[in-house]
């Protein structure tokens, strides 16, 4: 930019004319009845667009000033509704909590009865079970006494039934021994004795058996 | 006219620096759980792990040659149950109850000859198996034992593990697990579980002035299992 010293840019000072305009479309007497009072015309020219700059900057700030502060007030709105939002959702939140937290204090109640239930019938439960074995273990223990005593009224009533057999055998032995003596037959009755020996300690056997058979019922009833 | 101009800007900028953003959207969800705190639940924990070690522990009845024993056992896979071999030696009738009052005929599977240990079989046994523990017992670490003493119902004791045996000690050839909770007869069998309820190993004895249980390290118990350490049990 050319410097403002009232010189045309196209004609230097030292080149012009006597008489002709200081700027082009100037005429003479123009400047010659201001350019004593007053600044060049375009140094006043230029003020005045700078003033017009300046009005302008002035009714854009003022415009610009006026849309942020209409933005801001919206914010501002938004900002004191979140507010109002956020309080609401507190108390709300509170009372929900408050709520819950009576609620989970009854459950807490309820939970803690329901444990003690539990485990009380549990124990209840673990009492019965243990009696429960233990009358197994004695019906075990019975069952198998039951059949140790069917074992033994088994074995007694076979060697019993053994003795008898031995008896009519030792009777029918005796009766013909006692017929050979009435014939006038001689007898020994060396065998004989060994027989009812042999006998005695089947029988006797037998009624051992049939004494501890009757033992273990007796035991049993 | 400068310093106006000056102004206009500074004004400018003043009033864009002190600009307030617009309100960002509500998070319904922020904060909801901010405030809680976690709940001690080692009680409950502890009592549900000897729950469930009540559960898979049973109580064994043996009916031997001239006598009638009872003792414990706990469910190592389906239908296979652990015990001593002195609970199930020589049987004749094997039955085991479930804490709960249920029965079951059972079979004497296989008798371990240098550990007293012992297997037995059951079928239709829907009860929860225990879970054996990789790692040996520690000296010093909490456990509990669970059992049926003296043939009544479930009871579990608490304590640590003392230490191991020198040597053999009643039979066992391998260091056996000496701990301070309480045992009785009838704990035999038994399990001796960890604080997280896993089967560290298997009780069968008292021994010392101090009524010390032992157990059978369960390493020993998985050995014999694995190469099929045991044997038919032999008749009366």
């Amino acid at each position: 930019m050319a410097p403002d010293d009232g010189t045309p840019d196209d004609a230097p000072a030292g080149e012009r004319e006597p008489g002709a305009p200081l700027w082009p479309g100037a005429d003479a007497a123009t400047v010659g009845a201001g350019a004593v009072t007053t600044a060049p015309p375009r140094r006043r020219r230029g003020r005045r667009v700078a003033r017009a700059l300046l009005v302008l900057a002035l009714i854009g700030t003022a415009i610009g000033g006026g849309a942020v502060g209409w933005q801001q007030r919206e914010i501002a709105a938004g900002w004191q509704a979140r507010a109002l939002l956020l309080e609401q959702q507190r108390d709300d939140a509170i009372g929900r909590s408050e709520a819950l937290s009576g609620q989970l204090g009854e459950l807490a109640n309820l939970v803690q009865l329901s444990g003690e239930d539990l485990a009380t019938l549990e124990e209840r439960l673990a009492e019965l079970a243990g009696e429960k074995a233990r009358a197994e273990d004695r019906a075990t223990l019975t069952r198998d006494e039951l059949r140790t005593l069917a074992t033994r009224v088994d074995t007694a009533v076979r060697q019993l039934n053994a003795c008898a057999d031995d008896l009519f055998e030792l009777q029918s032995a005796t009766i013909d021994a006692y017929n050979s003596v009435a014939r006038g037959t001689p007898v020994d009755v060396g065998p004989l004795n060994e027989r009812l020996a042999e006998m005695t300690t089947r029988c006797t056997a037998a009624r051992q058996a049939g004494a501890a058979a009757v033992a273990l019922a007796s035991r049993l009833r | 006219m400068t310093r106006v101009a000056s102004f206009l800007v500074a004004l400018s900028l003043a009033v864009v620096a002190g600009c307030v953003p617009p309100a960002p959207p509500l998070d319904p969800d922020a904060g909801a759980l901010a405030d809680l705190e976690p709940l001690d639940l080692d009680e409950f924990e502890a009592a549900a792990v000897l729950r469930a070690a009540r559960e898979f522990t049973v109580r064994i009845r043996a009916l031997g040659c001239d006598r009638l024993g009872t003792g414990s056992g706990f469910v190592l896979d389906d239908g296979l149950i652990v015990t001593n071999r002195h609970v199930v030696g020589q049987p004749r009738e094997v039955a085991i109850s479930t804490w709960d009052g249920r029965s079951f005929d059972a079979r004497v599977d296989g008798i371990a000859q240098d550990a007293d240990l012992a297997v037995i079989r059951v079928s239709g046994l829907d009860l929860p198996r225990a879970t054996v523990r990789d790692a040996p017992a520690v000296i010093g670490e909490r456990i509990a034992v669970i059992g049926y003493p003296g043939g009544g119902g479930a009871t579990i004791t608490t304590g640590r593990v003392l230490g191991f045996t020198d040597g053999p000690i009643l039979g066992e050839t391998v260091p056996a697990i000496r701990v301070d909770a309480e045992v009785r007869p009838g704990n035999s069998g038994g399990p001796l579980i960890d604080a997280e309820g896993r089967v560290i190993g298997v009780i069968f004895a008292l021994s010392g002035p101090g009524g010390d249980g032992l157990a059978v390290p369960v390493d020993v118990l998985v050995a014999r299992l694995d190469r099929q350490g045991f044997t038919p049990p032999t008749g009366c």
